[in-house]
């Protein structure tokens, strides 16, 4: 009884070890600015914004989007989330450490590709591996910030890229 | 005998509809007794003049029980005008109200839309760029390892 009972708290620990830093980093419907901006919601200027899903669906269905191709892909998209807010060259280094920093824990999103010039940073991130669930992008330059992310079920990269392509 | 001054006043009074009823008897008694001709104040009994040739007999139209009507008649008109006043401004207020948020609401649904649309064309840039780099970072990478 004693030797099963230790197997159980043993098997208890290794999963926690394994899959709880996971679990505990954010819920998994949480957006790109939810899971790592909201901290600085206090910050002068913070500003965020969401288009929910019942928004997307009404501007769809109204096909208020200019261009047929952005169409398409909001039929992908369920909910849109934007935030912008003023940063110091201070600030922005350590914010993009630390985001880093947890992005690399958290493991649930990619870094699919990061452009870094003298005067601004631009970092896609995407998540989900087959399926692209959420695609965000964290752009500062000229110092201001914008973070912007699209959620949704299946989101196709390739029609997002192709966009400016058909424009 | 009623005096010049207590006749003035008397006809002010009358025109003013304040007269009661014993002052517009006495004064349609005086004025049956003493034609206007007879009078000073011309311009006063002129008036008088019709006034006696109207000769129309002094009736008490209104009783206690018609005057309480009356009176709660104009009361309930009163407050329905109160009412309907103040339903007009609160209808108005909403609907003044409700077209702003109506207005607030699009105004920032077309900002969210114009966000949406300007930060899609950024990242369909941004994987173009992304390509486009890569491209060029395998061609030179690779052309001159086969040119070797």
């Amino acid at each position: 009884m004693k030797a099963q009972f230790i197997i159980l708290l043993l098997l208890s620990l290794s999963f926690n070890l394994a899959f709880g830093q996971e679990r505990n980093s954010g819920k998994a419907d949480d957006s790109f600015v939810d899971a790592y901006f909201t901290t600085y919601a206090k910050m002068p200027g913070y500003d965020a914004q969401m288009m929910g899903e019942a928004m997307v669906k009404r501007l769809n269905d109204k096909e208020a989007w200019k261009h047929p191709s952005i169409a398409r892909i909001m039929k992908q998209v369920k909910t849109y989330k934007n935030l912008s807010m003023p940063v110091t060259p201070e600030f922005t280094s350590s914010m993009l450490e630390q985001l880093d920093q947890q992005v690399k824990k958290d493991r649930r999103y990619d870094q699919y590709y990061r452009k870094v010039t003298a005067n601004s940073t631009v970092i896609i991130y995407t998540r989900g591996k087959q399926l692209i669930k959420e695609i965000a992008v964290v752009s500062i330059a000229w110092g201001h910030l914008t973070v912007s992310s699209f959620i949704g079920d299946q989101i196709d990269l390739e029609s997002v890229r192709a966009l400016s392509e058909n424009r | 005998m009623m005096e010049a001054a207590e006749l003035k006043r008397l006809l002010e009074k009358y025109y003013a509809a304040e007269t009661t009823l014993a002052e517009e008897r006495a004064l349609k008694q005086y004025l049956e007794q003493h034609p206007a001709q007879q009078v000073s104040e011309q311009p006063f009994f002129q008036a008088v003049n019709e006034f006696k040739l109207l000769d129309t007999p002094i009736q008490e139209f209104r009783t206690s029980s018609s005057e309480s009507r009356i009176h709660r008649l104009s009361v309930w008109r009163r407050t329905l005008r109160q009412v309907a006043a103040v339903a007009i401004l609160a209808l108005t207020t909403v609907a003044i109200s409700q077209s702003y948020r109506r207005y607030e609401r699009n105004k920032a649904e077309a900002l969210l839309q114009q966000n949406v649309e300007a930060d899609l064309m950024r990242i369909s840039n941004l994987l173009n760029q992304a390509d486009a780099n890569l491209n060029n970072a395998v061609k030179n990478a690779v052309i001159p390892g086969l040119n070797n």
